[in-house]
C-alpha cells in the first residue's frame, strides 16, 4: 500500500475491505475518524482524499501558535515563582478535564 | 432495527440444554460474530434461528418475524449455511443449483455461477461425494444466490483450505458492502471473527458469557486481543 502523499485517494472502502479481507464496516468507521481528525476528507461522488492542511505547513503552523501560548503561560508562571512540577500539575489537570490523552 | 433477535432461547436434548437462554440482538446491516468452541451450543442456535429446530422454551425473531419451522416464506429473504448434510446425496452440484433456483423467485443466476467459480465448487459430482470443504462451498453458493437480507453461516470457514477461506472471506466482505445485509455466522476461529465481525457473541456451555461490539469487548477486558478476552470468559466459567 505504501506511503500516502496529500490529496492522493485512498481506495475505496469496497476495495480496501477486500485486500485486507476484513469487514468493509470497520473500513468505513476508520475512514470516517480519519475524516474527523482532519486527516482525510470527501469529495462529493468521488471518494476519500488525504488532506493537505492536516499535513505539513499547516501542521507545522498549528504546532508553533500552540508553543507561542504555552510558552506566554510558563514565562508567566515562573514570574509567580512557581516550580516545574507545579505547572506541569496544572497542564495534567487540565488535560484530565478536557479527557485528553498526553503523548 | 433488529434483523435478528433471540429472547431466551433454550433447546434442551434429554439432560443437556444445549442452548440456555440466549438473548442477542443484531442491528440490520451489521455482522454478528459467534465464537465458541466445539460443543459450546453454537450450531444449535443457528439451527434455532433457521427455523431447523424448534426451542423448548424462548423465541427467535428474524426480520420481524417470528421464527417457526416450516415458514417457506422465509427462506426467501434468508440464506442458511449448515454444517449438517441435508442437500439430497444423488444430485451432482449442478442438479441441486437449478433445483433451488426453481424455488426461489429472486434466485440470480449470474451470481450463482460467479459464486460457484470463485469457490471452485465441482459442479458435476453428486452431492455424496463431495468433500466436506466443497459441500460447504456448494452451500454456500445456494446461500448466496438468491440474494437473502439475511446469510445464516454455520462454521463456514471449516474443512476450507486456506484460500477457500480467502475466497470466502472475499466473498463475505463483498456481500456485507450491499445495502441492509445482515449476518451472523459462528467459528472457532477468534481470526475469523475479528477480521469479519462488528458484533461478537461469546458461547459456552450454551450460554452467551459476553456479547458487545468488538471494541467494546475488548476495551473492558485488560486484554488487548479479541483471543484473550475469549479465555478470559471461558475459564472464569470452568473454575
Amino acid at each position: 500500500m505504501g506511503r500516502l502523499k496529500p490529496e492522493d485517494p485512498l481506495p475505496s472502502v469496497r476495495q480496501l475491505a477486500l485486500e485486507l479481507t476484513i469487514n468493509p464496516n470497520t473500513v468505513a468507521r476508520a475512514y470516517l475518524e480519519l475524516e474527523h481528525q482532519g486527516f482525510l476528507y470527501k469529495r462529493q461522488g468521488q471518494g476519500t482524499y488525504v488532506c493537505t492542511p492536516a499535513i505539513g505547513a499547516a501542521r507545522r503552523e498549528r504546532n508553533k501558535i500552540v508553543a507561542g501560548l504555552f510558552e506566554k503561560a510558563i514565562v508567566e508562571a515562573v514570574s509567580f515563582g512557581m516550580s516545574a512540577s507545579e505547572i506541569t500539575a496544572i497542564y495534567d489537570q487540565l488535560m484530565h478535564r478536557y479527557e485528553m490523552e498526553a503523548v | 432495527m433488529n434483523a435478528i433477535e433471540a429472547r431466551q432461547l433454550t433447546r434442551v436434548f434429554g439432560r443437556l440444554c444445549a442452548v440456555n437462554s440466549v438473548s442477542i440482538d443484531v442491528p440490520q446491516g451489521t455482522v454478528f460474530g459467534l465464537l465458541g468452541a466445539n460443543g459450546a451450543g453454537k450450531s444449535t442456535l443457528l439451527k434455532l434461528l433457521a427455523g431447523h429446530l424448534r426451542p423448548t422454551s424462548g423465541m427467535a425473531t428474524v426480520l420481524g418475524k417470528p421464527v417457526t419451522p416450516g415458514d417457506s416464506a422465509r427462506w426467501l429473504r434468508v440464506g442458511y449455511v449448515s454444517q449438517s448434510r441435508y442437500l439430497p446425496g444423488w444430485m451432482t452440484s449442478a442438479e441441486c443449483l437449478r433445483f433451488a433456483r426453481a424455488l426461489r423467485p429472486r434466485w440470480d443466476d449470474t451470481k450463482a455461477t460467479h459464486v460457484a467459480a470463485r469457490l471452485e465448487v465441482p459442479l458435476n459430482v453428486k452431492i455424496r461425494d463431495l468433500s466436506r470443504g466443497n459441500y460447504v462451498r456448494l452451500q454456500i453458493a445456494l446461500a448466496l444466490a438468491h440474494n437473502p437480507e439475511v446469510i445464516l453461516l454455520d462454521e463456514p470457514t471449516s474443512g476450507l483450505d486456506p484460500s477457500g477461506r480467502r475466497e470466502l472471506l472475499g466473498l463475505l466482505v463483498d456481500e456485507i458492502g450491499l445495502r441492509g445485509r445482515t449476518v451472523l455466522f459462528s467459528s472457532h476461529l477468534v481470526e475469523d471473527i475479528e477480521r469479519m465481525a462488528d458484533f461478537v457473541g461469546i458461547m459456552d456451555s450454551g450460554r452467551i458469557v459476553a456479547s458487545g461490539p468488538i471494541e467494546t469487548l475488548k476495551a473492558t477486558a485488560v486484554a488487548a486481543s479479541l483471543e484473550e478476552v475469549f479465555f478470559d470468559y471461558v475459564n472464569r466459567r470452568s473454575e
